[in-house]
């Protein structure tokens, strides 16, 4: 009787490292096979060269809009199928939507909405000096801020901003029932297909006025479409950011020397960079499917197959980093992977670096004496979550 | 050693991260395409250079040396 296939590595014997599976895998077995929870196989890949060539290797499709998903985490069932966006095209289909979006989200724009993060970070962190210690904040500073900077990436009106967060809320909201879930996700997605309607009406100069009355291919981009796109921009920049800075703020406040590097931009974009290499939080690997057979490292991938790319494993692979097990801001380290890789790489990963920057300069600059009320190794982790972080961040000061 | 630097438009997947590491080297238009403000950068820029072609995620970007 042959050995039951693993699952793919859960268990975490320190939080902020990946489980210790993932090395034996690297050195051992760098491409091998797994098994979901609900039975379907597939192919778990570890090391960070071979992590690269696969993401950018147009063999593997990320188009499984026909065929729902294998459960993604432990103990999630897969929810309602969403809208058609980024995240279920391949090229040629993605490439023009990509430039559409992602023209609006380069560097130089992300740099420039610097000050309106920060005046956001400063407004939470009133309230939360305001109300005094302790606070807990995946609450009041980690959801709250992408959350506005997402209202105003889509041009929400500032009437609609309460609803907007408290529906996003709901979507985040650990341990809600899945109807409730699914609830909001239907106000959401019928908020933005009218707002996207009367953007186009309004010829409204914001992003999505602009991807509203846009062409693909000649031809008037799809209305339904459009609010896919805004209905994964809002999802996609919500959890990850939150969870990206309670990780490093955990991080920071595990090593309160890292501190000092968050008044100099450029010392604390080193940092924010070994933070994102250190804490990939799709923890469970980016999910693609062959559509035709790829031989890599002496393996042999068939049309069909499942593939795993783990982003936590290849941004610790030891081959690659010197140190790879600790946060170097002064490694220069290779680039991580933690935003993936390929032409499906994070659209908002410029946003993202600015916003975790800000809040955690924000935030430490505003609370020089910041401490968690129980040490960060003993708080309560996100291990079966689809993005890893933190469920609760209690601090006082 | 002399080399020139090359760039793929229709790989382009608009990140913007050569634009952002190397500005005078790299820019975007306004469709976030990469374009190349010069394909002969001075010598000590190579190094940088050869950094953002292997972290362009759509492998967009080449250093070509004198003999390729």
């Amino acid at each position: 009787m042959p050995e039951p296939l693993p699952q793919l590595p859960r268990v975490r014997t320190d939080p902020f490292d990946p489980p210790p599976e993932y090395a034996l895998l690297r050195k051992e077995s760098p491409i091998s096979r797994f098994v979901w929870p609900n039975g379907v196989e597939g192919w778990l890949v570890t090391r960070y060269n071979d992590v690269r060539a696969l993401l950018s290797d147009s063999r593997l499709s990320i188009n499984r809009f026909n065929s729902p998903p294998p459960n993604l985490s432990a103990g999630r069932k897969p929810s309602v199928m969403l809208p058609k966006s980024l995240v279920a095209m391949d090229p040629p289909e993605h490439t023009p939507w990509r430039r559409l979006i992602i023209r609006e989200m380069t560097p130089r724009w992300a740099r420039s909405m610097e000050p309106r993060i920060a005046e956001i970070t400063r407004g939470y962190l009133d309230q939360i000096r305001d109300a005094g210690p302790p606070t807990d904040l995946v609450g009041a500073l980690n959801f709250p801020v992408p959350s506005k900077v997402i209202c105003d990436l889509l041009g929400v009106p500032d009437a609609d901003h309460a609803f907007f967060q408290e529906q996003a809320g709901i979507r985040s909201e650990v341990g809600a029932a899945p109807e409730r879930v699914d609830a909001a996700t239907a106000a959401l997605y019928s908020y933005l297909d009218n707002l996207v309607t009367e953007k186009r009406k309004a010829d409204a100069d914001d992003l999505l006025g602009r991807l509203a009355r846009a062409e693909i291919d000649g031809e008037p981009a799809p209305h339904d479409i459009v609010v896919g796109q805004a209905m994964l921009l809002l999802i996609a920049g919500h959890d990850t950011t939150a969870n990206m800075i309670g990780l490093g703020t955990a991080s920071v406040l595990a090593n309160p020397a890292l501190a000092d590097e968050l008044a100099d931009p450029d010392r604390a974009a080193a940092l924010v960079e070994e933070i994102l290499r250190m804490q990939a939080i799709i923890q469970y690997g980016i999910v693609r499917r062959a559509v035709a057979d790829i031989e890599i490292d002496g393996v042999r991938i068939a049309e069909g197959d499942w593939v795993v790319s783990s982003l936590a494993s290849a941004n610790r692979d030891e081959s690659r980093f010197a140190c790879p097990h600790s946060i170097e801001p002064a490694a220069e380290n290779a680039p991580h992977v933690t935003f993936g890789y390929g032409v499906h790489q994070c659209a908002g990963q410029s946003l993202a670096r600015v916003e975790v920057r800000v809040v955690l300069r924000e935030l430490f600059a505003a609370f020089p004496t910041l401490r968690s009320t129980t040490p960060v190794e003993e708080l309560r982790y996100r291990e079966d979550m689809f993005v890893y972080g933190l469920f609760e961040l209690p601090v006082e000061w | 050693m002399a080399y020139r630097v090359e760039v793929d438009q229709d790989r382009c997947c608009g990140s913007g991260l050569c634009a952002e590491a190397i500005p005078d080297v790299f820019d975007q238009d306004d469709n976030a395409v990469v374009v190349l403000l010069t394909s002969t950068p001075p010598d000590h820029q190579r190094f940088e250079i050869e950094n953002a072609a292997f972290a362009c995620p759509a492998g967009a970007i080449e250093v070509v040396g004198e003999d390729g």
